[in-house]
């Protein structure tokens, strides 16, 4: 069965509602570089991260009800709470002023990853490749607020630019993003 | 907050890059508008995905604390 297809999907989470432990194991080799992967780049620190990666994966194996297949992917789904997390992380720490240290050591970290899926591999390419496709006006405020876990105002200042001019690039980009996913990668899944 | 205020917010919303205050604002909104738990949906699925841009595989000593976390039998943690 291919790891992401639609079956494959809506399958684990039966598995998982019942409480199969190959099936946490599964989804763990899964996604767990995503999960890993959003909590580092968000916090740019390996013990947060790695707490975060526990707490989303063990939120998941006590309360597999709370995904909803039919409103999207796992990988997505994940993703978001590890987000979540980072970003509850960073703004809890106040590590946004540490950041420029911490990313310097983070260069070390982040080798290429050999041992990576296949799968993951190829769905980073295809994000990079639409997160690419936006124009800069609405791919930069998009990177700063995900990736530094910071508010829309933060950006604002960041880049010099009006709140309510942030908060309709972030929000057409998304919706580009969305567009673009919806015919590329979901296309293939299904 | 009504809905031209809400909506405005929908896509700093699921970067999680509102204030609190301002985020629970948006999300009883959400609860309560069809359009934009819709609009909110989409937008954080493609949200999602830009974690996917950025994978970074964890050590095994994290993996086998997980699994071992969540019960798992000792002998099937090592077994991939």
């Amino acid at each position: 069965m291919e790891p992401e297809s639609v079956f494959w999907e809506r399958r684990l989470h039966r598995r998982l509602l019942e409480g199969e432990h190959p099936a946490f194991a599964d989804l763990y080799d899964q996604f767990a570089a995503v999960v890993f992967g959003v909590a580092l780049r968000v916090t740019a620190n390996t013990q947060a991260a790695e707490d975060i990666c526990q707490t989303v994966f063990l939120e998941v194996w006590e309360h597999p009800e709370r995904f909803d297949p039919s409103k999207g992917a796992w990988r997505s789904w994940l993703a978001t709470l590890a987000h979540h997390g980072g970003v509850d992380w960073v703004r809890r720490e106040k590590a946004a002023r540490l950041r420029n240290d911490a990313e310097a050591e983070l260069g070390h970290e982040r080798v290429p990853d050999v041992g990576e899926a296949v799968e993951s591999v190829l769905m980073a390419e295809q994000t990079r490749l639409e997160l690419s496709k936006l124009s800069d006006d609405e791919r930069l405020p998009i990177r700063i607020a995900y990736f530094e876990g910071k508010t829309y105002r933060q950006v604002a200042q960041d880049l010099s630019l009006p709140e309510g001019t942030v908060k309709s690039r972030i929000r057409s980009g998304l919706h580009h993003m969305a567009d673009a996913l919806d015919s590329e990668v979901v296309g293939q899944e299904t | 907050m009504d809905h031209d205020g809400a909506s405005e917010l929908l896509g700093v919303y699921v970067l999680d890059a509102c204030e609190e205050a301002e985020a629970a604002e948006v999300r009883a909104h959400v609860d309560t508008c069809d359009a934009c738990s819709t609009e909110a949906s989409r937008l954080r699925e493609a949200s999602g995905w830009l974690g996917a841009s950025e994978p970074a595989t964890p050590s095994a000593e994290l993996r086998s604390r997980i699994l071992g976390a969540a019960g798992q039998p000792y002998d099937d943690i090592d077994g991939s």
